[in-house]
């Protein structure tokens, strides 16, 4: 198991429904990795949280072996299921799609702190709050 | 199906949103990619810019303009369209992977290649699925080829770190009686078990999920371990208790800068019989030592000669 890294993937696609198809075949088949192993393994690990987006960074040796960790979804997808919207904003300055507590903010911030480089929960909250600022939603005190 | 792939490059605060944009207006997952060299750092993501993919259906191109128009906004560099040609993406992986041949009569084969074996051939049909070694790396090549040698017809074998299960498989194809492989990793311990099946060595070959040699009793004839230098300088003082007397040793993953250092530790159990390098990488043969010298020691006292081969 003398290994060395040939190349770091990021993915995100939705739980327990990855496939050949683009974005995983053209990003896997490039390195050759084992494009069936991935889908089904991805699959089997994140079949509990379906319905979500799960991001999951692919690390890849130089024999094309592989392994992957998944993280948590992303902040976009938990404030948009937070502010209880369909789609985001694509004029986040002009149009406001929704609002979102401060309190959730602190939620979703503690749920994302493992995949931040946030030296705080104060500091993740604001990275959070940045995001939420591009997709057109508002936080409000609460 | 041929595909329109859409990159667009944002901030990296803006990467989250992007992919969402995407995957919203698409219905499909996105690739993100950042520099190469920023990868290995965590805080490079939140710096910088990254490039976010997304894909669409040429049946669904009506839909592009609109896709251009959400991602305006983000975008710090005009978005880039490519019509992507008809590709088999499976295929695309498998012809990374076509049967080849290792050392004197052993042959590695995917399985979904046909090969016509040779009377003399140890045909090895291998799905590496996601474990190490699937025949092409150096260590995995000079510890198969120090196998073949090693691997006398009846003999027991440990294989420490299976991974894909490659060189246990081989060991019963050279004709051990028992092979235990060995992995602390659960989805290399599934894929060797597979690969276990695949060629028919289940009643030859046992895969347990463990930590190198614990629990195991039986001393082996031969133990290989192709892992990773610093594990085979810690694991020697247990793989001599484990060996028969003249029991070989063949230790492979070892990069060639630590040649000299694993050597050294070797040598407190061991006499070095052969050492083979390939490019950055060495394996060394090692022989039981502590196990003959008892044994030399009584020759001795009986004024016998010791065997040949010592």
């Amino acid at each position: 198991m003398a290994k060395k890294v040939q190349a770091i993937i990021k993915l995100q696609i939705p739980a327990g429904k990855a496939t050949p198809a683009p974005p995983v075949g053209p990003a896997l088949g490039q390195h050759g990795v084992n494009i069936m192993a991935f889908v089904k393994e991805y699959n089997e690990r994140t079949a509990a949280q379906a319905g979500l987006i799960i991001p999951v960074e692919i690390t890849v040796y130089e024999d094309r072996s592989f392994s992957f960790v998944c993280k948590t979804p992303p902040a976009s997808v938990l404030l948009k299921k937070a502010a209880g919207i369909e789609t985001a904003s694509g004029e986040p300055n002009a149009k406001k799609v929704g609002k979102v507590p401060r309190s959730k903010v602190r939620e979703i911030a503690e749920l994302k702190m493992p995949d931040l480089n946030a030296g705080s929960i104060e500091a993740a909250m604001r990275m959070i709050e940045g995001t939420a600022r591009s997709m057109g939603i508002e936080i409000v005190e609460g | 199906m041929k595909w329109f792939e859409i990159e667009v490059t944002v901030t990296a605060a803006d990467a989250d949103v992007a992919g969402l944009l995407l995957y919203e207006l698409t219905g499909r997952g996105v690739a993100i990619e950042c520099g190469k060299v920023e990868e290995s750092h965590p805080a490079s993501f939140s710096t910088g810019t990254v490039r976010v993919k997304g894909y669409l259906p040429a049946a669904a191109a009506g839909k592009l303009e609109k896709v251009q128009a959400a991602l305006a906004q983000l975008a710090v560099e005009p978005l880039a369209v490519r019509e992507l040609p008809e590709t088999d993406w499976l295929q695309l992986w498998r012809s990374h992977y076509t049967t080849f041949r290792v050392g004197e009569r052993l042959v590695i084969r995917p399985p979904w290649e046909d090969y016509e074996p040779a009377p003399e051939d140890l045909v090895i049909t291998l799905d590496p699925g996601m474990a190490f070694g699937c025949g092409t790396h150096p260590t995995t090549q000079l510890c198969l080829e120090l196998l073949e040698r090693a691997v006398q017809p009846g003999v027991v074998v440990y294989d420490v770190g299976t991974g894909s299960g490659i060189l246990a498989i081989a060991a019963a194809r050279l004709g051990a009686a028992r092979v235990v492989a060995v992995d602390d990793d659960e989805i290399a311990v599934r894929v060797a078990r597979e690969n276990v099946a695949r060629n028919g060595v289940e009643a030859v070959v046992g895969v347990v999920q463990g930590d190198l040699l614990r629990g195991l009793a039986e001393p082996a004839d031969v133990i290989v371990a192709n892992i990773v230098a610093g594990v085979i300088i810690d694991f020697a003082p247990a793989a001599a208790r484990h060996l028969r007397p003249g029991g070989s040793f063949i230790a492979g993953g070892i990069a060639a800068p630590r040649e000299a250092e694993v050597k050294a530790a070797l040598e407190k159990f061991f006499k070095i019989r052969e050492t083979a390098c390939r490019e950055d990488w060495v394996a060394v043969w090692a022989v039981n030592l502590s196990g003959c010298l008892e044994i030399a020691m009584v020759y001795r006292k009986e004024k016998s000669p010791p065997p040949a081969d010592f």
